[in-house]
């Protein structure tokens, strides 16, 4: 029995070892292929992350492309503006001037009314007064351009009832060694400070008496050449040089009647900036020639200038104060005496307003042939100022005189420029 | 001893005076010369410490008259490069630069950058004429109240310092580069520029199409809401209609869509009339129109009485950087226009 137990006992027992070896053989299986199915699950995770976000980029990457299409699309798809009802239409049929470069034209006329009939020192050609009746003082037609890189001409004609008369015309040669300007032609010399001025821009309507009973209504002006230098920063703000000899006779002080007529002249500018809106200006001035036919006795006139401006840089258009002083002393040898002569005028112009200027000046000249005769005057204007090419001039100016009548006047004045020829001062 | 005649006074007081100046000459650096404060902070934002920049008309004045004055002459004197519009606005500018006598810096020149070549001038003129007033007939040179015009303007400067240094070109062309982006920033926001570029947005902004692209969506939001810069913080006045003083706004105004509907001039440069200001305004009231942009250099007398009439708020601008003491350079400029006219909306 024994023997036989064993036997049973092995029967039944060895299914149930091989069953529980290949149980555990298999839950090991189980668990190799469940690690590996959870890898593959991570692989597939990540591949489908990637997928995701490669699709995400692309979608991306789309939308970007549509927008910049749609940009580059509308970018070059100008929105239609409906025409605005308020348009004007031109024909520019009649515009052709703005072929005609560089060309000016401007008109001076005046009424005047004074108590004097006299013109003792003045020209029959040249302004007089007191008759009561309009005047065309004169027509200026101007003509600038440059003539190639290195120089420009300028001639300006003056038309008046009496004549024609060339103002100034000139070459100028730009920047010459030295930081030298040359003119060569007829112009009006760089003596003080107005005597360049053309009349239009005068800061009252005539000339002052001193320049005038020294030099003429028309400056002191030749045929000749001038040089003009920039001098190194050694002085004031800036200044400048200038050295010329012109020929040709200014009444009252040099001859026009001589071989050469010819006349040296200098002047000295120190400028001064004081502050943004103030700067002041200090010249001197000489001139030199004969006075008589046979140009033995010479004639020195020398003058001191002085330019005090005043204007705001933001309210420059409104506000403004510029007073101008000059002085001019005249030494004139004849055969049988020396005569001394001087004169002055201090101006001072006010701006008020974008329009309206105002503006007075006091005058004091002995006359350069007889120191003995004097003039003193005083002038009172406003100006009106349409725009920047055309104004009204109202001024009152009283004359004082001790070898002639006293003369009251009225002035009325209207000034206009077309072209590029303003009437700027500066 | 003899005694000095009148010439000899001359003389000796003519060579005092020549002693009692002052010399403004500065190191050896490149000197560059402006005609506006503008153009002279872009030219600082290019080329920073290596250049030594002026300019000729100070910031609060009017642009079309700048009287020559001799010290001006002085600056171009000594400039290696001058910076002007290149429209006629400058008409002061031939008389400066015959004077100075610089033939480094004459139109033309090596030295002579204009600032406007490639900029859309606005309203060229139909007729040059002056019935028209004081017309500039190239079209409106008032270029630089547009930020879009300054990398213009940077483009035309770099090309000048470049020439007049060209050692230091390639320090030019980052510092050009660099302010471009910075103007582009300031202009939309960083996000858009980042997304889409500034030339980008700025061919959209001048087809008048910006505002239909930004409609669209991105990564599930408006295009608009990424919009940032001075034309973001100008959307309460986009569109508006207003009255100015001068042509001086219409490049800021095609930026910032406003709608310039009438001017307190006559016509440009010729001051209003009595009879002007009526005209406008009966057109404020008529059009309900609520701001009027005025360069602080022109007078007040007539905005004033037309906004006591109508209630216009009249807003007072300095045109030009440096027009206030806190207006530095271009994008506080430009920061400060914006920031007047949303303050005079909101009151």
């Amino acid at each position: 029995m024994r023997p036989l137990y064993r036997y049973y006992m092995m029967i039944f027992l060895m299914p149930c070892l091989v069953l529980g070896q290949s149980q555990q053989m298999a839950t090991e299986d189980f668990r190799q292929l469940l690690k590996e199915q959870n890898l593959r699950v991570d692989e597939l995770e990540k591949i489908i992350q990637e997928l995701k976000a490669k699709i995400e980029k692309t979608e991306k990457e789309d939308a970007m492309r549509k927008l910049l299409e749609e940009a580059q699309r509308l970018a070059s798809q100008k929105k239609e503006e409906k025409a605005a009802m308020d348009r004007k239409f031109h024909s520019g049929l009649r515009q052709q001037s703005a072929l005609n470069p560089n060309i000016s034209l401007g008109g001076d006329y005046y009424f005047a009314y004074g108590t004097s009939k006299s013109d003792y020192n003045r020209l029959p050609s040249e302004v007089s007064w007191g008759t009561g009746r309009m005047f065309l003082r004169e027509m200026e037609f101007g003509l600038q351009s440059a003539l190639d890189p290195f120089s420009r001409g300028k001639v300006f004609i003056s038309f008046s009832r009496e004549g024609v008369m060339l103002e100034e015309g000139y070459i100028e040669l730009l920047n010459l060694p030295l930081k030298m300007n040359v003119k060569l032609g007829e112009y009006k010399a760089q003596f003080g400070n107005l005597n360049r001025y053309h009349d239009h821009a005068l800061p009252q309507f005539e000339r002052p008496l001193v320049l005038t009973n020294f030099f003429g209504t028309t400056s002191l002006k030749g045929f000749g050449i001038a040089a003009n230098f920039l001098l190194p920063s050694i002085t004031a703000s800036e200044n400048e040089f200038d050295l010329e000899v012109i020929t040709g006779g200014v009444r009252h002080s040099f001859t026009d009647q001589g071989k050469h007529n010819l006349i040296f002249v200098t002047h000295l500018k120190n400028y001064y900036d004081l502050n943004r809106s103030t700067y002041f200006e200090i010249g001197f001035s000489g001139a030199m020639g004969k006075n008589d036919p046979t140009e033995t006795y010479r004639t020195i006139v020398g003058g001191a200038d002085l330019t005090l401006k005043w204007a705001p840089p933001d309210r420059a258009k409104y506000r403004g104060i510029e007073w101008r002083t000059e002085f001019l002393y005249s030494n004139r040898k004849q055969q049988d005496q020396t005569i001394s002569a001087w004169g002055f005028l201090s101006s001072v112009q006010c701006r008020l307003n974008a329009r309206w200027l105002m503006s007075g000046r006091m005058d004091y000249s002995q006359l350069p042939w007889d120191k003995g005769l004097e003039e003193k005057g005083v002038a009172l204007c406003f100006d009106y100022w349409q725009s920047e090419f055309v104004f009204f001039r109202f001024q009152y100016t009283y004359i004082n005189r001790n070898f002639d009548e006293n003369d009251s006047r009225f002035i009325f004045q209207t000034n206009w420029a077309m072209g590029p020829h303003k009437h700027e001062a500066y | 001893m003899k005694r000095m005649n009148v010439f000899q006074w001359l003389i000796l007081i003519s060579c005092v005076t020549l002693l009692i100046g002052r010399s403004s000459y500065s190191a050896d650096k490149i000197k560059v010369v402006t005609t506006f404060s503008d153009f002279a902070s872009i030219t600082k934002e290019i080329a920073g410490d290596l250049v030594e920049v002026e300019y000729l008309s100070y910031g609060d004045q009017d642009p079309h008259f700048v009287p020559p004055k001799p010290s001006l002459a002085l600056k171009l004197k000594k400039a290696d490069l001058l910076v002007a519009t290149g429209c006629d606005l400058e008409m002061w500018l031939p008389t400066l630069m015959d004077k100075a006598r610089n033939p480094k810096i004459m139109d033309g020149a090596v030295g002579f950058v204009t600032a406007s070549p490639g900029i859309e001038i606005l309203e060229k003129p139909e007729t040059i004429s002056r019935s028209e007033g004081d017309i500039h007939v190239i079209g409106n040179p008032h270029i630089q109240t547009s930020a879009m015009n300054w990398k213009k303007v940077s483009e035309n400067i770099l090309i000048g310092l470049k020439k007049v240094d060209p050692q230091n070109a390639t320090i030019y062309e980052a510092n050009q580069k660099a302010f471009v982006d910075k103007v582009d920033r300031a202009m939309f926001g960083d996000a858009l520029v980042d997304l889409f570029g500034g030339d980008q947005l700025e061919s959209l902004l001048y087809a008048g199409t910006l505002f239909d692209f930004l409609e669209n969506e991105y990564q599930g939001e408006k295009l608009l809401n990424k919009l940032g810069g001075w034309v973001k913080k100008a959307l309460p006045f986009r569109g508006k209609e207003i009255i100015a003083y001068h042509k001086n706004w219409s490049y800021f105004a095609k930026d910032f869509g406003l709608k310039i509907v009438g001017f307190i001039e006559v016509k440009p440069g010729i001051p209003p009339t009595p009879k002007h200001v009526e005209e406008m305004i009966q057109l404020i009231k008529d059009r309900n129109i609520k701001i009027m942009l005025v360069a602080s250099y022109f007078e007040r007398r007539a905005p004033t009485t037309v906004a006591q009439k109508t209630g216009i708020k009249a807003i007072y601008l300095p045109i030009s950087v440096g027009g206030l003491p806190e207006l530095a350079d271009n994008f506080k400029l430009m920061d400060y226009w914006i920031a007047r006219i949303n303050e005079a909306l909101e009151e």
